[in-house]
């Protein structure tokens, strides 16, 4: 289990106080959330197996009161933390028991569509998907797809630059990002880019897309907007093993006709999928790649044909190309669904994170089994192949008294083997607390140090979703924090 | 370390072998230094009165794995020679440096982050950068960010460091996606020699449905980039019917820079677009979290910075 920063007994105290503070600046009673079966909402998110009853939930409606929540909090030192969907894999949106949750899922407009200059101005709560629904008649779409897209938001994704299947080709969130409204801390509101390309000035773009919201608050985005492609269209390959779909992506990549997508899942994800969606994946495969092809119909044709022969050299026992729309959509919803599919066979899983160089695939994948059959767990793995990022699903049974402890350890063997491949520990979840106590295997703590002394200027007293990324100081306290009453005592 | 003999570069300015020993040399420093890669753009921005230290001698490829189409190389490493290693094996750079004559550097084109021609298609410098080591301003040689393409581990250094001008960190190695051949597409720009023969060359990235309006006001000469997004200007003047131009850019949501003037000139004037107050201030809380005590190029972009 993750040590949690113990929570300040004077921001406790002061909790009807801080309460009545909060309900006047926001100038309606039904923003602010204070009764517990309420607040129990807000307690978790994508990381169910940590779980905090935060102190008190604001709404935020406009820009304006998140300046004035996020100003009273530096003022009154209350630690507080930004919440989209609550979607985070990585406990980004976990709070702690004297955080004040500023929510912005109610910030949910798309402000401006500009078709000339391909953009979208849009509200922090909107989701990634609804970005995309509403440009669609215009032969437009907004490119990085999470698998939650239908649920996250667009601030969560600034927030953990996050990524998706179809990155692959387009890039991540922070490629796609032209400018923000940025609230700092002590309450500024700062329009940063815009319309154009490229920052004059620093790239602060690049420094607060992925600081997992604690340099401050993001509360609209202009999003780059991309031309649909003419069609697209899955293909669905079986392998006999694990590594011979392995040495297929890596062979694949090798050759830099990148596919749109390149999709991978082990023998537990298909048959978790196949049984939660019916998608026809093949049930006999021990490994199944889902590789996108795009563009008019003779450049799919050519690209499709490209790829069966890459599957066939690597010895595919099964090929199927999507026939129409319909297949193509049941195709990716199988995988999108994946996640919960696997919470049908196994009552917990941790979802792992880390990235590796593609031409080391087939070698980790046979690492990640092997510490899998050391601790005793099934590991499922799902993940973007194309650029290396994988996704072993650790199962297990929370209801076994310590369990948790071991498949914590499972996880950081491998992520420790995704570092010694020459990757990272997360390729696109983001570090919240869930790698926080892992970023010393990447970085010294010198650097870690630089990290911090960023968070330190633009959040001195260390109050903005706090106890995250950094590994938690001695006595427990997030990294940097200065609480009061310890401080004193 | 040596004096720099080469080209552009200020007649007495230091060099040296390795990061390690650039670090210490940072780490000792009483008084400022002015940063420089191959000089290709030390016509742009305030000039910075201090001893003058290059990054020339921080060259060769310290990494490279064209399956993965990742390389890594020194930050002085010119652009010239990672071209023809890429070239062997079929595979080009992921972004194009700006065209401004010279010689210049990998490490320059990532701190100045200005896109070349075919920014459009394959974005900025800054979209392709993996990882950085780099030697913040009390001379601690750190490393950032990593070899792969999906990495969210930790705040966005390289990506932040991009387009600082050296005033935040000195740039020691830099690790890039690069691409295959095939993926390269046809310059355009056309017309940008006889622009660059004005004495005032300012550069404007603009929202593409304002960016007409200002090219058909300009009476001088002009190239257009990025579909119509990128605009060059060249004049005899700084301004435009009186309207300053970073003024002009600004109005219509874009922003300039004033990429060619003479050295007078931009002794008192800014090369950059000014900012807001509120940018500006998180300017200054980068500037002090990297560079506390104001060593590295200090004022070439902003006063103070």
């Amino acid at each position: 289990m993750l040590n949690m920063p113990s929570p300040s007994s004077a921001v406790l105290a002061r909790r009807e106080t801080i309460a009545s503070d909060l309900r006047q600046l926001l100038g309606d009673d039904e923003l602010l959330i204070t009764s517990a079966n309420e607040l129990k909402g807000y307690e978790t998110d994508g990381l169910a197996c940590y779980r905090t009853v935060p102190m008190l939930v604001a709404l935020a409606e406009t820009t304006e009161q998140v300046a004035a929540v996020l100003k009273y909090c530096n003022d009154n030192g209350v630690p507080v933390m930004a919440r989209g969907a609550g979607t985070s894999l990585a406990g980004g949106a976990l709070p702690q028991l004297d955080t004040v949750v500023l929510g912005l899922s109610k910030m949910n407009e798309i402000l401006d569509v500009n078709t000339e200059n391909k953009t979208a101005v849009v509200q922090a709560g909107v989701t990634n998907k609804n970005i995309s629904v509403a440009v669609d008649d215009l032969g437009l779409f907004y490119a990085p797809d999470p698998s939650s897209q239908i649920a996250c938001t667009i601030g969560g994704n600034v927030a953990m630059n996050s990524g998706g299947a179809h990155c692959l080709k387009y890039g991540v969130t922070t490629n796609h990002i032209l400018g923000v409204k940025f609230v700092t801390m002590d309450g500024e509101i700062v329009e940063i880019g815009g319309q154009a390309y490229d920052l004059p000035g620093y790239d602060l773009l690049g420094m607060i897309v992925g600081a997992e919201g604690q340099l401050g608050v993001v509360t609209e985005v202009t999003v780059r907007l991309m031309d649909k492609p003419e069609a697209a269209r899955p293909l669905l390959a079986g392998f006999d093993s694990a590594l011979d779909a392995g040495a297929c992506v890596a062979a694949i990549m090798a050759t830099g006709r990148t596919p749109v997508a390149i999709e991978f899942m082990d023998r537990p994800a298909i048959l978790a999928c196949e049984r939660f969606t019916g998608a026809g994946y093949p049930v006999e495969a021990q490994a199944l790649l889902i590789i996108e092809v795009e563009g008019s119909e003779a450049e799919i044709a050519e690209e499709l044909a490209f790829v069966e022969g890459m599957a066939r050299d690597h010895g595919a026992i099964s090929l199927r190309v999507a026939e129409d729309f319909a297949s193509a959509e049941n195709i990716w919803k199988g995988r999108k669904s994946a996640f919960g599919a696997i919470g049908q066979i196994s009552p917990d899983y941790l979802c792992m994170d880390g990235t590796i160089p593609v031409t080391k695939l087939p070698d980790v994948l046979e690492q990640i089994y092997a510490i899998g059959a050391r601790f005793g767990f099934e590991i499922a793995n799902i993940f973007h192949a194309g650029d290396g990022n994988m996704h072993p699903l650790i199962m297990y049974d929370s209801h076994r008294p310590g369990v948790l402890d071991e498949v914590e350890a499972c996880g950081a063997e491998i992520l420790k083997v995704c570092v010694d491949a020459g990757g990272c520990i997360t390729g696109e979840h983001g570090v919240g607390i869930e790698k926080r106590d892992h970023m010393p295997l990447m970085f010294s703590p010198a650097e870690l140090n630089q990290m911090k002394e960023i968070k330190r200027q633009f959040d001195p007293q260390w109050l903005l979703n706090g106890g995250k990324v950094f590994p938690l100081e001695e006595d427990g306290v997030p990294a940097g924090q200065v609480v009061p009453d310890r401080a004193a005592a | 370390m040596k004096a720099a003999e080469t080209g552009a570069q200020a007649p007495n300015s230091l060099i040296f072998d390795t990061p390690e020993a650039l670090a210490s040399h940072v780490a000792q420093l009483d008084l400022p230094i002015a940063v420089q890669g191959g000089g290709s753009k030390a016509g742009i921005g305030y000039p910075v009165d201090a001893s003058p230290v290059s990054t020339l001698g921080l060259t060769g490829v310290t990494y490279f794995e064209p399956k993965e189409f990742v390389l890594g190389a020194r930050a002085g490493t010119l652009i010239t020679d990672l071209q023809a290693v890429l070239d062997e094996h079929d595979l080009i750079l992921p972004f194009e440096p700006i065209a401004l004559g010279g010689e210049p550097t990998l490490g320059g084109v990532i701190a100045t982050n200005l896109g070349g021609a075919e920014r459009e298609s394959l974005g900025a410098p800054r979209d392709n950068v993996l990882g950085a080591q780099y030697i913040n301003g009390k001379g601690e040689l750190l490393k950032a960010g990593g070899r792969v393409v999906k990495n969210v581990s930790g705040y966005d250094i390289p990506r932040g460091l991009s387009g600082s001008w050296g005033t935040l960190a000195i740039l020691t190695e830099i690790t890039i996606k690069v691409l295959p051949k095939a993926r390269a597409v046809a310059q355009t720009g056309e017309g940008l020699d006889a622009v660059m023969a004005s004495p005032f060359v300012w550069r404007l990235s603009l929202p593409r449905d304002r960016a007409g309006e200002i090219a058909a006001a300009w009476p001088g000469v002009m190239a257009q980039q990025w579909d119509g997004a990128l605009l060059w200007l060249g004049g005899e003047a700084e301004a435009l019917q009186g309207r300053d131009i970073h003024a002009l850019a600004a109005a219509a949501g874009g922003h300039a820079l004033l990429v060619q003037s003479p050295l007078e000139h931009r002794r008192h004037n800014p090369c950059f677009q000014p900012l807001s107050d509120g940018n500006i201030a998180l300017h200054r809380l980068l500037k002090r979290a990297f560079d506390p005590g104001g060593m590295l190029n200090p004022g070439r972009m902003y006063e103070g910075i």
